[in-house]
């Protein structure tokens, strides 16, 4: 299981690259968020919702009440071009990360 | 038995213990847990495990709410807050505003037709004021140009915006930082063009300057298209604007213009030596010919003037000043004081010990076009009046404040409505801003339209009330100020009149909006449209009993005996500067007349706008000199009977002009506290020198408007005055009696047009003033009346829309139709009644303020408060009347229907 303080830090990303993938609203995006991680991130579903609307008020993502018929109406949420290229950056910074980390495996224990 | 729905609602109340959520968030969450329990079931889970379950994935709500409460508290950006307020609105949000102005047209148009009123008011005001303040703004250093003037006190008090005619002079040999000083006289002349044989006229008179090159010192805006100001040193020469030079010679090549001769009032000749461009700017100073001031010297009325005599001030002589840089304006006032005494000393070589000393003061060119006391010159145009403006201002607010609480109460009775639709909005994730930003717009959408409508309405306000607004009033696009001032308005008004209806409506609570328990219908905003009817009603009152009293006062006036005959009396001035042996020929001329009943030839009627006053000095028992400032009229001895002036002591004048005999009025003696009858044969003395003795006390008579006390006054023996005032022999055939003395003038005066005006007509034009406020009272009170009464009628069948079920019920119950219309009628009227209480102490107060400007004026009785009560009441209730009855004569069985 996940700590939790790296689930936190990498949430803004799994949304933002969630919705790269096109529009979609809470419910089917914490669906996504668990399916990819294979139950190995335990999320409480409640949360997700700050998140979403902390990244909308950051300009990142933006929201629309979509009302289909005969269904519930549903806010979708769709990427930004802020939020495009907050992705980019957020995706280098974890790629940095990752680099840092096999560089250390890399090295050799000292007996 | 589980119940999913029960559980829901249970579990989505938890939500409503933290503000940190709003009706959108939540309502997204429970689409998502809905979501989930769905998903839950499908895959075999009972309802009850479903749940559990996914209330238990979702989480403790407590730390989301805690989450979303530092999402709040971020610092917000203008993006952010836009962002979020406009996130509800869709794109047709323009469309729902459109569609729900349509769907109640009544109610729009009674915002609409309110608003454009009042929008165009404010247009018109923006317009004049803007106009006004365009004058000669367009001198190089206009703040350095100043205009010297003359300022009395002591026994005469007031101003004169000239100086002696020495003054200019001196003021250039003495003064230091000041680079240029301009003596001008201003006059109004007509012109001839010689031709061949004959001469060209042009009757129209021209507004004429006498200047030389310093006038064109000071102001140096002046384009000279040929010539220098240097060429207007010497006599007997003219520079002439360009349009003029076209009119009179109908020459385009002005070059040719140069060199050719035209004679002003017939006799002075003066050679075209200059043209100068047409001023294009907004100017006072719209003169057209200038004519050189050394010509004076040699023009047939030249003993007119003085150049040597500082004791007579004439306001066509002014003088003009420009600071060099650096000076300061009250160095030039110290001089102008130190000046003003030396002037009294030296007009004091004779006669008695002077009574009114003279205080020469700087004015600033800016000042000119708003200084009603001093004016810009005779014959000017008149200055700006600042009271008709404010007064334009006021009135204008005051329509837009009415129209605005139209909106406002309109708004919020139909707040039940809306009420849904604020609720659906909630629900769907609306905020609290977007609901106002929504509300708002359709406020703007309404004004806008006002706004638009308001354009033609203002085109047609400035034609119809022309006699009152500047002539070059104009509306132009072009001009920036003016848009913005648009959109100013546009900006404004929405806010002003949606703000309030905006909070309140979205205030709602959605559970409570959604089951139509409006809150709108509540207590609190009853109470505030009550409110805002009784302002309405209490400035429409208010403004009724205002008109009244205007149009009262008027015809009080107008009617009132003055203490003179002025039926069938006509007047007629002829030139005061041609020879008098023309004016005994007139004379004959008219004793021909079988129309004419009497003739008297004097300085002026007996009532006349404007006053000729000079000091007398009675001297008492104890040879104590007692000067009084006194108004004079001078003329033959008719005076006293073709005007029906009383002899209350005392004889007429003898007619001999060496006898120095003259009549003076009751309040002369009252100021001297002699009775009349003790008046008879004392000796007093005008300020000139010259001796008289009474012969007669009049008895009082109204010799100027009412607007003013009966000042002491006094008549003195003159033949062949150049004021002719004839009694027509009788009223029945008037037209041909004017027809008799046109031709009688035409024969005298051949070049001249007659200007005949009736004695009674002199009078009524003392308050052509009042005149237009009691137009501009009653318009502005139809108006005011007129929306309020919209309003009203807005209101009432809210009402009635509203009561339909209860009104139903009375009917089926046994109500009469009488009944009903007076329980419908009953609050409005108790409304109106409320608002007189407001109105009359408003209308009293202004009362007594208009009427303080005359010092005689009518009682300002009950009665004209109770008839402007009442004439309200009727009208509302002739507007609510029409509600009432179409919802008392509805058949109940419609209204109770259950559909």
């Amino acid at each position: 299981m996940i700590p939790k303080s790296l689930t936190a830090a990498s949430t803004k990303l799994i949304i933002l690259g969630i919705l790269r993938e096109g529009n979609s609203y809470g419910y089917l995006i914490i669906k996504k968020v668990k399916e990819l991680s294979g139950g190995k991130m335990n999320y409480s579903d409640g949360m997700l919702y700050p998140v979403l609307h902390h990244l909308e008020k950051e300009g990142f993502i933006k929201s629309e009440w979509v009302m289909e018929d005969e269904q519930r109406p549903r806010k979708y949420y769709a990427l930004t071009t802020q939020g495009k290229n907050e992705l980019i950056a957020e995706r280098e910074h974890w790629v940095n990360v990752h680099s840092v980390l096999e560089a250390i495996w890399q090295l050799s224990p000292k007996k | 038995m589980f119940d999913l729905e029960k559980e829901i609602q249970q579990w989505l109340r938890s939500f409503h213990k933290h503000r940190a959520f709003d009706h959108g968030s939540v309502r997204e969450m429970e689409q998502h847990l809905r979501d989930h329990i769905e998903d839950l079931i499908a895959k075999g889970n009972s309802a009850d495990e479903a749940f559990k379950k996914a209330t238990i994935e979702f989480g403790d709500i407590a730390p989301i709410a805690n989450e979303e409460f530092t999402n709040l508290k971020r610092k917000k950006t203008l993006a952010t807050v836009v962002h979020s307020a406009t996130l509800p609105m869709n794109k047709f949000s323009f469309t729902i505003a459109m569609r729900n102005i349509l769907r109640r047209p009544l109610f729009s148009f009674i915002k609409i037709a309110g608003l454009s009123v009042g929008v165009s008011g404010c247009v018109i005001v923006f317009l004049m004021t803007s106009l006004e303040l365009s004058f000669d703004k367009f001198h190089p250093d206009g703040d350095k140009i100043h205009r010297v003037i003359s300022t009395f006190s002591g026994v005469w008090e007031g101003s004169n915006p000239a100086v002696p005619l020495p003054l200019p002079d001196a003021l250039r040999d003495r003064v230091h930082g000041v680079e240029a000083v301009s003596q001008m006289l201003t006059d109004n002349l007509n012109v001839e063009v010689p031709e061949g044989g004959s001469n060209k006229k042009f009757v129209k008179p021209n507004l004429t300057a006498y200047v030389d090159h310093h006038y064109f010192e000071v102001f140096q805006a002046y384009r000279w298209v040929i010539g220098t100001p240097k060429v207007l040193d010497a006599p007997n020469v003219v520079a002439i604007t360009e349009s003029k030079a076209k009119t009179y010679f109908g020459e385009t090549d002005l070059s040719k213009v140069i060199g050719k001769r035209l004679i002003y009032r017939d006799s002075l000749e003066a050679n075209v030596v200059g043209i100068i461009a047409d001023q294009r700017e907004r100017t006072d100073f719209n003169f057209t010919d200038f004519i050189s001031l050394s010509t004076l010297k040699t023009a047939r009325w030249k003993d007119n003037y003085n150049f040597e005599e500082w004791g007579d001030i004439n306001s066509a002589w002014q003088c003009f000043i420009r600071l060099s840089n650096g000076t300061a304006v009250s160095s030039i006032d110290e001089l102008l004081k130190a000046m003003s005494k030396e002037s009294d000393a030296k007009s004091d070589v004779k006669g008695p010990p002077r009574t009114t000393f003279t205080l020469f003061k700087t004015q600033p060119l800016g000042d000119i076009h708003f200084n009603n006391k001093l004016g810009t010159w005779d014959d000017g145009r008149p200055v700006a009046s600042l009271p008709m403006i404010e007064a334009l201002a006021a009135i204008a607010a005051l329509l837009l404040v009415i129209a605005v609480i139209n909106f406002v109460n309109l708004e919020t009775a139909q707040a039940l409505r809306r009420a849904r639709e604020v609720g659906l909005r909630k629900v769907m994730g609306g905020t609290r801003a977007g609901l106002l930003l929504h509300f708002i717009s359709e406020g703007f959408l309404i004004t806008s339209i006002a706004v638009l409508l308001s354009i033609p309405l203002s085109k047609l306000a400035i034609t119809a009330f022309s006699e009152f607004l500047p002539s070059e009033l104009t509306l132009s696009f072009s001009d920036v100020k003016f848009v913005l001032f648009l959109i100013g308005l546009l900006v404004i008004i929405p806010l002003l009149s949606g703000t309030y209806p905006a909070l309140a409506l979205s205030s709602f609570q959605p559970v409570d909006a959604l089951r139509m328990k409006g809150t709108m219908s509540g207590s609190s905003s009853a109470f505030l449209r009550k409110t805002l009817t009784v302002v309405q009603f209490s400035f429409s009152q208010a403004l009724i009993a205002a008109a009244l009293i205007v149009s009262l006062q008027i015809s009080w006036m107008i009617n009132k005996d003055l203490g003179f005959t002025r039926e069938a009396i006509v007047t007629m001035e002829t030139p005061y500067w041609d020879k008098v042996s023309k004016r005994v020929a007139f004379r004959h001329e008219l004793e021909q007349l079988s129309a004419v009943a009497a003739i008297n030839q004097s300085s002026r009627p007996p009532t006349f706008h404007g006053s000729n006053t000079t000091t007398l000095h009675y001297y008492n028992d104890k040879k104590e000199d007692l000067p009084t400032s006194v108004h004079f009229n001078a003329g033959d001895t008719s005076y006293v009977s073709l005007f029906g002036l009383k002899l209350v002591a005392g004889r007429n004048v003898t007619p001999v002009d060496s006898l120095g005999e003259i009549l003076v009025n009751e309040a002369y003696c009252a100021k001297l506290n002699i009775a009349p009858i003790d008046m008879i044969g004392k000796d007093v003395k005008r300020g000139s020198g010259k001796k008289y003795v009474v012969a007669g006390v009049l008895k009082d008579f109204h010799h100027a408007s009412l607007h003013s006390v009966i000042q002491p006054w006094f008549f003195e023996y003159e033949s062949n005055y150049f004021l002719f005032s004839l009694k027509l022999a009788n009223t029945t055939n008037t037209p041909d009696a004017i027809d008799q003395i046109k031709k009688a003038w035409s024969k005298i005066y051949p070049d001249m047009p007659p200007n005949i005006s009736f004695l009674d007509d002199t009078v009524r034009k003392f308050y052509e003033a009042e005149r237009r406020v009691a137009v501009l009272a009653n318009t502005a009170t139809a108006l005011a009346i007129f929306i309020s009464c919209l309003g009203l009628f807005g209101l009432a069948s809210f009402t009635a829309i509203q009561r339909t079920k209860e009104i139903g019920i009375r009917k089926v119950l046994g109500a009469s139709v009488n009944g009903i219309m007076a329980l419908l009628s009953r609050e409005f009227l108790l409304l109106i009644g409320l608002s007189f209480l407001f109105a009359v102490p408003i209308a009293w107060y202004a009362g007594r303020q208009w009427l303080s400007g005359f010092a005689y004026s009518m009682p300002l009785s009950v009665w004209i408060f109770l008839m402007a009560g009442a004439l309200s009441i009727v009208i509302a209730l002739l507007t609510v009347g029409f509600q009432a009855i179409k919802a008392a004569i509805r058949n109940p069985v419609e209204s109770l229907r259950y559909e």
